[in-house]
This record gives C-alpha cells, sequence and structure tokens, in this order.
C-alpha cells in the first residue's frame, strides 16, 4: 500500500519532469534567441515560445529590420501577438513559424492575404474549424472580450506538433497590424466580409502585401541576401507611409552558429531598447526554480517508498512469531532452512512487486488525471505509456528494497529452532 | 531373530554370521546418544534398534528427555554424542539441508497438536509436505489417503474449521503422504478420551502398517501401552545422577518388553543401555 504511493508518487514525477522537459524543449523549437521589449526575460519567453504569459510589449519592426539582415542570423521569425479567438492565440507572422517547429500544412494552403489564417491541429479540431470557416479576432487573450475588425478566413490546417503550435492560429502580420492601428484608416474598405471584401482592397492594401512578402522573405532569406533586402527595406519604408507605427511582439532568432548567441545578446542588450533572451537560460532557470519543488515532492515520494520498506519489514517481522509454528512444521516436514529463508524472502518480494505495480498504475492514472485537468482534452503532448529508464531504476530499487526488507525475517525464519518450538 | 539395539547388532557382527535379510529391513538404529540443553545436565539415551514394520512405544514422566530423544531420532536436534542411523544413514554426518530432505523422505512427523499451515487447504497442507522434501506429489496417494481416513470431504477447506478429530487424522495423513519409512509421534492421543485415544493408535498403526512403515510412538500416556508389545521406558533425568549401576533391577516390570528373551542373552545387563554411562560401557 505504502510501496504504491511512493511508488506512485516518485514515478509520476519522473514522468511529469519527463513530459514537461521534453514538452518545453519541443516549444523551443531551435530558437536561439527571442528579440522583444525590455522586461523579463522568462516572461518574454513564455509569452513568445510557449504562449504561457503576457506578452513584455511591442517592438518597433524598425528596430528589428537590421537584426534581420545580420550576417550571422540563419532565420529571423517575427511574431506579432495580443489577439486571440475563443481562448487560442491569433499570432500574426510568417509561414516560417509553423516551419521552426516541423509543422506541415494537412488541409488548404498557408495564407497569403491578410485576414487569411492557418489554424493549429488542436485549435482546429477542439473548435472544428475547417479551412474555408470565418471567425472573429478579439483584443487580448480573453474568452469573450470584444471582437474587433474583419473577420478572418481560414485557408489552411497545420499537422499537430505536440507543441504550443498546436494551440493557436497563424496569421500575417499585416493582418494584424490592420486590425489594430489601422482600425480608423480602412475601416470603410473593411465592412465588406470575407474573401471577396479583400480582392477589392486598393492601394493601401498592395502597399501592405509588399510589405509582407518583404517581411516574410527577410524571415527566410535575411542571410542570404541581406544586402539585397538592404537596398529594399528603405523603399518599403517609403513606400508605407505608417511604417513607423508598425509593431511586433517579438523576433525569433536562429544563428548559424552558436557564436551568434552571445555575441547578438550582449549587443542588443547593452545598445539597443530591445531585449534579447536566450530560451535555453531561461527554460534552465525556471527549470532550477520547478526543480525545488520537485526535489520536495520527489524525496517525500522516496521517503514513502522507505516507509513502506520498513513496513513490509515490521509486517514480516510480525508475522515470523505467528509463523514460528508453520515454519517449524514446514522445517519439520523436509524443507531446509534455506528452503523457509527463501519463502520468507519470495514473499517480502511479492510484496515488494504488488506496490511496484499499485505505483505505476497510480502514477499513470494520476498523469491522465492531471492532463485532464491541466490542458484539457486531446492534449497530445503527453505520451505516459513510455516506461523511462529512471522508473526501470525505481523498479530495481524497490525490489532490491523488498528483499533487503525481507532479509533480517527470513534470516530469523531460517534460525528457527524446529525443536523448541516443535515441543515447546 | 530379531535385534532391538546397536548392542545387539555388534554382538552379533562379532559373534555371529551377518543376516542379510535383517540388515536391509533395519530403519532406525541409534547408539550411544548424548544430549545436553545449554546449562542442562547431560542425558543419554538408551540405544534403539527398529525393524520395518515394527513398533515401538517410548513412555516417561514429563521431562525425562520423551520429546529430546525424538528430536534427536527425528534430525531435528543433533547429539552432542553418539549416532543415529536413519535408513542406512548417519544423521549427524549430514549437512543440515540433507539432514532436512532425508528426514522429509524417511519420516512422518505426527505432533500432540495437529498444526497446520493456516493459509492453505488441507489438500495443500498435504502437497507443501510433499514440497518440503522436494518431492512430487502423488494425487493417487493423496485420493487414497483422504479416502481411508474419511476426509475427502474437507480437502479444500482450511484446516482451521475441522474438527478435532478431523485435524487429528488430517495431520496423520499429512505424514504418510511422503509414504515414510518410519512414522514418528509424539504424544498423539493425550490430549484425546479413551474411545479416541484407542482410535487414533490403531489408526496409527493401521497407516504405519498399510506403508510398511516402522512407528514409534513416544508418550507419557498409559493408556497407549496396551496397544504395544514393545515399550522403551525412559528413566527421569534425575535418577541418572543417584542410580548406581547396579540400579538396573529398580527399573519398573515394563522394561521387560525391551529385551523380548530371545535378544536378552547378547546383552547381558539387561537395563544396561537405559542407565548412566559407566553401566552402558
Amino acid at each position: 500500500m505504502l510501496t504504491g504511493l511512493g511508488v506512485g508518487l516518485v514515478a509520476l514525477l519522473m514522468q511529469g519532469q519527463r513530459q514537461l522537459d521534453r514538452h518545453l524543449e519541443r516549444n523551443l523549437a531551435g530558437v536561439d534567441m527571442v528579440v522583444g521589449a525590455k522586461g523579463a526575460p522568462l516572461q518574454l519567453i513564455l509569452s513568445t515560445l510557449l504562449h504561457a504569459d503576457d506578452p513584455t510589449g511591442n517592438i518597433a519592426l524598425a528596430d528589428v529590420a537590421a537584426l534581420q539582415r545580420n550576417p550571422m542570423v540563419a532565420q529571423a521569425v517575427p511574431l506579432a501577438i495580443g489577439d486571440s479567438y475563443r481562448g487560442y492565440r491569433v499570432l500574426g507572422t510568417t509561414a516560417a513559424y509553423a516551419g521552426l517547429y516541423g509543422a506541415k500544412l494537412t488541409q488548404g494552403r498557408y495564407f497569403e492575404r491578410p485576414f487569411e489564417a492557418v489554424a493549429g491541429a488542436g485549435v482546429a479540431r477542439a473548435l472544428g474549424l475547417a479551412p474555408g470557416d470565418t471567425f472573429t479576432a478579439a483584443h487580448g487573450l480573453v474568452t469573450g472580450a470584444a471582437a474587433h475588425g474583419e473577420p478572418y478566413q481560414l485557408c489552411g490546417v497545420l499537422t499537430a506538433t505536440g507543441t504550443a503550435l498546436d494551440y493557436t492560429l497563424l496569421t500575417s502580420l499585416e493582418s494584424i497590424w490592420q486590425a489594430h492601428g489601422e482600425h480608423g484608416v480602412v475601416v470603410e474598405h473593411r465592412d465588406t466580409s470575407g474573401h471577396a471584401g479583400e480582392e477589392e482592397k486598393g492601394a493601401a492594401h498592395a502597399a501592405d502585401d509588399a510589405a509582407h512578402e518583404a517581411a516574410a522573405h527577410a524571415a527566410d532569406d535575411a542571410a542570404h541576401e541581406g544586402a539585397a533586402h538592404a537596398a529594399d527595406d528603405p523603399a518599403h519604408e517609403a513606400a508605407t507611409p505608417d511604417e513607423e507605427t508598425r509593431e511586433i511582439t517579438a523576433l525569433l532568432l536562429q544563428f548559424r552558429s552558436p557564436l551568434g548567441t552571445l555575441t547578438m545578446g550582449r549587443t542588443i542588450n547593452e545598445t539597443t531598447r530591445l531585449q534579447a533572451a536566450v530560451p535555453a537560460f531561461e527554460i534552465a532557470k525556471l527549470r532550477e526554480n520547478l526543480g525545488i519543488g520537485t526535489d520536495v515532492l520527489r524525496s517525500t515520494g522516496l521517503i514513502l517508498i522507505l516507509l513502506a520498506g520498513l513496513s513490509i519489514f515490521a509486517a514480516l517481522y510480525q508475522a515470523l512469531n505467528e509463523r514460528r509454528y508453520e515454519l517449524a512444521l514446514l522445517r519439520a516436514m523436509g524443507a531446509s532452512a534455506f528452503r523457509v529463508g527463501r519463502l520468507i524472502a519470495v514473499e517480502g518480494l511479492l510484496l515488494s512487486v504488488g506496490g511496484l505495480l499499485a505505483g505505476w498504475l497510480l502514477s499513470r492514472g494520476g498523469l491522465v488525471l492531471l492532463q485532464r485537468h491541466l490542458l484539457g482534452d486531446g492534449a497530445t503532448v503527453w505520451k505516459p505509456a513510455s516506461l523511462l529508464p529512471e522508473e526501470w531504476m525505481l523498479a530495481g530499487g524497490v525490489l532490491a528494497m523488498g528483499l533487503l526488507a525481507a532479509s533480517l525475517p527470513a534470516w530469523r525464519a531460517m534460525r528457527v529452532d524446529v525443536a523448541k518450538v516443535l515441543g515447546g | 531373530m530379531r535385534f532391538h539395539t546397536i548392542s545387539d547388532w555388534l554382538a552379533c557382527l562379532s559373534g555371529c554370521p551377518l543376516d542379510e535379510t535383517y540388515l536391509c529391513h533395519v530403519m532406525l538404529l541409534t547408539h550411544n546418544l548424548h544430549f545436553a540443553y545449554a546449562g542442562a545436565s547431560p542425558m543419554r539415551f538408551p540405544d534403539i534398534g527398529v525393524q520395518k514394520g515394527d513398533s515401538l512405544l517410548i513412555t516417561g514422566e514429563s521431562g525425562c528427555g520423551k520429546t529430546t530423544l525424538l528430536h534427536l531420532l527425528a534430525g531435528l536436534l543433533t547429539p552432542q554424542q553418539g549416532s543415529v542411523l536413519l535408513g542406512g544413514k548417519a544423521l549427524e554426518r549430514m549437512a543440515a539441508a540433507e539432514r532436512d530432505r532425508w528426514r522429509g523422505r524417511q519420516i512422518g512427523l505426527v505432533f500432540q497438536q495437529p498444526h497446520f499451515v493456516r493459509s492453505l487447504t488441507v489438500r495443500e497442507n498435504w502437497m507443501a509436505a510433499a514440497w518440503c522434501a522436494g518431492l512430487p506429489v502423488e494425487r493417487s496417494v493423496l485420493d487414497e489417503l483422504a479416502d481411508r481416513l474419511e476426509l475427502r470431504h474437507v480437502l479444500d477447506r482450511p484446516p482451521h474449521t475441522l474438527s478435532a478429530g478431523e485435524k487429528q487424522r488430517a495431520s496423520i495423513a499429512r505424514a504418510m503422504v511422503n509414504q515414510p519409512a518410519l512414522l514418528l509421534a509424539d504424544e498423539p492421543t493425550s490430549a484425546l478420551d479413551d474411545r479416541r485415544c484407542a482410535q487414533v493408535v490403531e489408526l496409527l498403526k493401521r497407516e504405519a502398517s498399510a506403508a510398511s512403515a516402522a512407528l514409534i510412538i513416544v508418550t507419557h500416556d498409559a493408556r497407549v501401552r496396551e496397544h504395544f508389545a514393545r515399550e522403551l521406558a525412559l528413566a527421569p533425568p534425575s535418577m541418572e545422577h543417584l542410580t548406581p549401576p547396579s540400579a538396573a533391577h529398580l527399573n519398573p516390570p515394563s522394561m521387560e518388553h525391551l529385551n523380548p528373551p530371545s535378544a536378552a542373552h547378547l546383552n547381558p545387563p539387561s537395563a544396561a543401555h537405559l542407565n548412566p554411562p559407566s553401566a552402558a560401557t
């Protein structure tokens, strides 16, 4: 019983930690650095990669333009966060964002025009969205916040990746910008809904599209064609009068070499209004902090297991007295001392195996419950069936403990004075 | 020709030609057994010889070492001196595990209180006897025993739900599961009334002869005497210090049974082996 609880707790923690680690790792998606507004670096990481916190604030697109062209940058993906649809974030970004997580389209195509969107697998399943559906984003991240702007039209659905991406809706940066800063200006163009309306948009849209293309390409090709874009960008800034006001939340960077992480990070933090945060560092810090909590729980579990060992010992030892006669009887009937001792040892072993199985079931049950509770139905990030190497070690440890706990009673059983017991 | 003690046998070896048929029937022989519990004065036991199919009653007041002797015979205790020859093997020369196994195969033990392994059924208890001795379970033997002892209806019940008589029979049956060569019973009748006492003794004799096993009953129960031709009466321990070598004639008349006339001439001091070492050697 105790063994079950102890093993359950420890195995649950092991699984939980492993799953969390894997979850985090997958969500970092090879992003070397996140550049965003000044603030807590952890917040920046959480908000941009895990979508688990509010963004730190916005940065001007112009400020990061230079970064996109930096030769050390292999890939730069802009992110605009702030809108949501029924609790799911609507991210303004480029198609490269999905690529970071290795997601592909299962249906439809990527957004090409403003107010087209691509849904993550989880969102699509949860809301039953399919290409062609429309939805209206709300400002902020709370369900039921006032809807604003033009309805989005879904044009594609992504494959499941087991990351936060599955629970987001992706659209172009322009969609976000138009929905926000440019309300007043373009509202009359936008009162027609859906795709047809888009077609009729004027010069402003053309400009937007151009900017969108530029941004997307900047992301994809920044390094390759840094020079070419350097030439393009001024032109495009000139073409769009409100370029100055265009903002994004963060820029995700992948570097060509690890060196980039070090040098760029320092440069950005020291010389610009921006903040550069390295996900790996921040997550390591987070894990350390979480670690204290899990350490406490883990030692509680280990103490429970130790207690279980003691209780096995106590049970066997106590039973020994009641069974003296039975043991002596077996000896009298021809069982050797070793055989009798082995019986007790096997009993201890069986008790701990029982505990182990109970604990394993308990941990898996707990995991499923946790998953339901924390992530809602249909979350795909947990794969509780797999046995971790740590769990094998735990199992070995518990069995060894069972044997150890049974060893003294077994030894006593072997030394039962048959003649005295039977004669007495 | 019958021999009852190893001294008979030794005398025969030195004097007369070896009787092969006798030797292959001899089940149990003891010689010069000494045993002392820690801190207690040593006990010396008379030599005993039992043939296949023989029965022997060992009597004595409580405290005279009856149970100690039984445990020595069964190899549950190891004598400080002397030898127990069981089925042709000297118990004290065996390794402990080997002795346990040999006991399991050669001896069926019946105790005063019929004890069982509580968590097993009667049938499983019987099977445990075979398991302990490292023998295969003979289903036919179990069935036969159950029929013979009228225990078929309790086979699958836990032993503590049985009546006293059923328990007693079940424990005798358990002793017979491995078809031992020697059935050793320790006070099997002391808790029973006269009628049941006679029944149990008859049962033991019947079972022993059915398996052509030797039967030794250790008891202080006088009622058992009438059923046995041979009786070995143990002297109380205090006697050992008090009785001079010549005390042989002080032994009760029942002693006569121990040395049937035919063997008497081989044992000049007829009660010597019951008495202090000085008398025996």
